[in-house]
């Protein structure tokens, strides 16, 4: 158990009825990094953030935070964690600014300053007096989010952060989870869009089944061999060389393009071996997986074989 | 000190929406309704004094007291407890439905002070309403009637001299707010067990129209004494010409219970609860 350790569910386990939503999930968040939750719908995620947060009830296993055991409401009442589950809820007949104020009222202190500062970093600043009622799916979201920020938290918990977000939304929440990391809070986010998971988070894990089928680094993750684009002039012909190469282990054509994976790393020699047999090749591209090719190997197949731990 | 800022909170979301307000502005509709009729066609306790018997009343029958003591009658037995579940009933419920039960337990509060805070915001909205329609209709009362003693007849003719007549009413309405108080609880409850604020209040009211029903079944009847809708009316009690506060005790502790059981079981409740809306 270590101190680096921010947050950490150890062998939690979760029913409903027959159905078993957690299997004895362990899960452990470095302190100062982004970590994505992944999973398809179903997969135990927002149970699991539940859990974490006091909302649920485990059946067995324990919820640690900076080495220490919590209770129910323990980790709550540390005062340290912000959160936002699920679809951010408020109360529709009054303003952003009153949602924010009777929220922060409750983690003992209203500064009206930091509610302020807040509002105009996920840009609700302007619109604040208005009542909730009137805002806009993104404009509900990033006020969400405002309220997991207040108090400053050391631990922000996001269930789907980037829901609902227009690009340049996408791109502000990007930009305010990396500045929040780079000054030291650990965030956990569980979230669908896993292109802005890979651009964000450090960790991801895959929750399937109940249970995490793989963490680790994305740059990791990500780092396994994607094989190389291959763009040439004459596609029959190069098929029937690649098909005929011992170099190359397999392939496949996507997109107008093929792509090959080599058995040694050596693109040169298909290189060679294409332009002697007369194909013009115009890019040989070392393709790197993206996380959703990932994640949908690792929770598609979601085998028997435990936890898998990329790069640690 | 957390219980207090919830609390606060909550009052303010009670008294924050307009739909609560529904409440005193039919309140306030039912009184000036009664203050025109009694103004228009006599005391509304004219009837029952004349009933079958010969009695001939002279002076001053209707006064501010007279209306405050007649609004008790109507209102304590649906309509108050309507007034009241509409808004208790949501306390929880609406909260669960929203989705902004989550948002408040995931700040730091103990779920016994969401409880404590919730069943106190509850029943001092059911006192206020109570207190309401008291003061409302003291006010119209004396408005268009001006002071004078209060005249009854339920048991025989009662005159009650002003200074106790109002003593009386305040007691009464204490009585009535303890009352309101008991039938918040019950839609609290209920709204802990259901997702819908409607269902919550609908199967309260129901649950008290139920408990009438039942006392009214012959081989039920043991059980009047242990029914909240049964003590709803006690306070007429009070309005004797000489009050015996005996046979108060038990209405008023059978009202406590009602009001406490509740609340209790909803502490055990909701600290088990999984919260998964």
């Amino acid at each position: 158990m270590s101190a680096d350790i921010a947050l950490a569910l150890r062998g939690v386990t979760k029913r409903y009825g027959r159905t078993h939503a957690l299997t004895g999930l362990d899960l452990a968040v470095d302190s100062g990094c982004i970590y994505g939750l992944l999973g398809p719908n179903g997969a135990g995620k927002s149970t699991a953030l539940r859990i974490l947060l006091g909302l649920v009830r485990p059946h067995s296993g324990t919820v640690e935070v900076w080495g220490r055991a919590v209770g129910r409401d323990g980790i709550l009442q540390t005062g340290a964690v912000g959160a936002m589950v699920e679809k951010p809820a408020f109360y529709e007949y009054f303003s952003g600014w009153r949602n924010l104020t009777m929220s922060a009222a409750l983690s003992g202190r209203v500064v009206p300053a930091e509610i302020e500062a807040v509002l105009k970093r996920v840009r609700l600043w302007g619109r604040h007096k208005d009542k909730v009622g009137a805002y806009s799916h993104g404009m509900r979201q990033r006020l969400g989010i405002a309220q997991a920020l207040i108090p400053r938290p050391r631990l922000l918990v996001l269930d789907e952060p980037a829901q609902g977000l227009d690009p340049q939304g996408l791109a502000e929440v990007r930009d305010l989870l990396r500045e929040l990391c780079a000054d030291g809070m650990t965030i956990l986010l569980s979230s669908h869009l896993l292109h802005e998971v890979e651009l964000i988070c450090d960790h991801v894990g895959i929750i399937a089944g109940g249970r995490l089928v793989a963490q680790g680094p994305v740059a990791q993750m990500i780092s396994g061999d994607g094989g190389y684009e291959l763009r040439v002039d004459d596609q029959a012909r190069a098929l029937s060389v690649i098909s005929a190469s011992e170099l190359v282990a397999r392939h496949a054509v996507e997109n107008g393009a093929i792509r090959v994976w080599l058995r040694e790393d050596g693109p040169e020699q298909l290189n060679s071996a294409l332009v002697s047999a007369g194909v013009g090749v115009r890019a040989l591209i070392p393709r790197r997986p993206a996380l959703e090719e990932v994640y949908l190997d690792i929770a598609g197949a979601d085998t028997a074989s435990g936890t898998e731990d990329i790069g640690q | 000190m957390r219980v207090l800022t919830l609390l606060r909170a909550e009052l303010v979301k009670v008294f924050g929406q307009k739909g609560t307000y529904a409440g005193y502005a039919v309140l306030l509709v039912l009184v000036a309704l009664v203050v025109w009729g009694s103004w228009r066609y006599g005391s509304p306790f004219d009837k029952s004094m004349r009933r079958d018997r010969d009695l001939l009343v002279a002076g001053k029958l209707v006064t501010g007291t007279t209306i405050a003591r007649f609004m008790m009658e109507p209102s304590m037995f649906v309509l108050m407890p309507l007034l009241v579940c509409a808004v208790s009933g949501g306390l929880f419920a609406a909260e669960m439905q929203r989705g902004t039960m989550r948002a408040i337990l995931c700040r730091p509060v103990r779920r016994a002070a969401v409880v404590i805070s919730k069943y106190l915001a509850g029943w001092m909205h059911a006192i206020s309403v109570t207190l309401f329609l008291g003061a409302i209709s003291l006010a119209l009362g004396y408005a268009v009637f001006g002071r004078g003693e209060l005249v009854t007849y339920y048991d025989g003719l009662t005159i009650l001299t002003e200074p106790m007549a109002l003593t009386r009413l305040a007691q009464g309405y204490a009585y009535c707010a303890l009352c309101m108080c008991a039938v918040a609880s019950l839609g609290m409850f209920l709204s802990q067990l259901v997702s819908n604020p409607l269902t919550a209040s609908a199967v309260a009211v129901a649950g008290l129209l139920m408990g009438g029903v039942v006392g009214q079944i012959p081989y039920f009847e043991w059980l009047k004494p242990y029914l909240l809708v049964t003590h709803l009316d006690d306070f007429g009690l009070l309005f004797h010409s000489q009050v015996d506060y005996g046979p108060l005790w038990w209405p008023i502790g059978c009202v406590c219970v009602y009001m406490l059981a509740p609340f209790v079981a909803g502490l055990i409740i909701f600290h088990r609860q999984d919260i998964t809306c």
